[in-house]
């Protein structure tokens, strides 16, 4: 099997995972508070918990192999987040401050996450 | 023009809807098929990441004309959730901005930031101002 089939299938598998969790994690969202407010709610969650989790991808460990970058990183945090929901939110209740708390939130949330992982890793060739 | 959402109140459910499992598992495989379909567009780099804009400007594409009325309404969560939602990401535009960031490229983080958002957007408004 080429590469690059191999990669679309482990891509696959992340990006299903990611988008069954993300709908599920709405349809949860949306049961405890009113529209507008719970897709604000569920797209801020979803977002910032991916970018997060991309950038822990990007150093820790346990996610340097290539099989471990496709289904996580390109696979299931890609998915995971959206921005085509948010897309049609700007367009439905205006460019509101929220959305560019969240984009500024979401640059900051992957260097947390990035520079975590970095200091498992810098541990790790320590010991 | 009347709130689009997936939750609006009201909204009308049809017969795939009365079955949350196989909703969900279409969601997914929708969702993955746009995740494959993500990563080989968003090879395309370059001085901007030019394929992050352009996966996040053809799911706002793919919101608006399911949106406008070209798809049953049934099969709506599914494209909008699954395959848009999946064509698109955050943590992308989190990546290139942190990348650029980390070199000290402030203008062409908040470039990306703003192309991401602004792009989108227009592709949206005209799809929709179209149909």
């Amino acid at each position: 099997m080429s590469t690059s089939m191999k990669m679309a299938g482990y891509v696959f598998l992340g990006g299903a995972l990611g988008s069954m969790l993300r709908y599920l994690l709405s349809e949860v969202i949306s049961l405890n508070a009113e529209f507008p407010t719970s897709e604000l709610i569920a797209l801020t969650t979803v977002n910032l918990l991916g970018a997060y989790f991309l950038g822990l991808t990007a150093r820790l460990p346990y996610f340097q192999t290539l099989w471990c970058k496709w289904l996580w990183a390109y696979g299931f945090a890609g998915g995971f987040t959206t921005m085509s929901a948010v897309t049609l939110f700007i367009d439905i209740h205006g460019l509101t401050w929220e959305i560019f708390a969240m984009l500024l939130a979401g640059v900051a949330v992957y260097g947390a996450g990035w520079h975590q992982g970095r200091r498992v890793q810098q541990r790790q060739t320590v010991e | 023009m009347e709130p689009a959402g997936t939750r609006v109140a009201g909204f009308n459910k049809g017969k795939l809807l009365n079955n949350p499992v196989l909703l969900t598992l279409l969601i997914g495989v929708f969702g993955g098929i746009g995740s494959v379909a993500r990563v080989f567009i968003m090879r395309w780099q370059g001085v901007m990441p030019f394929g992050l804009f352009l996966t996040n400007g053809l799911a706002a594409l793919l919101v608006a004309y399911f949106h406008a009325g070209h798809l049953v309404q049934d099969y709506l969560l599914v494209g909008v959730i699954g395959l848009a939602g999946g064509l698109s990401t955050f943590s992308g535009i989190a990546q290139a901005g942190f990348d650029f960031y980390h070199r000290g490229r402030i203008a062409q983080m908040l470039l990306t930031l703003a192309i991401n958002i602004v792009f989108p957007l227009l592709i949206l408004t005209l799809v929709f101002w179209l149909a």
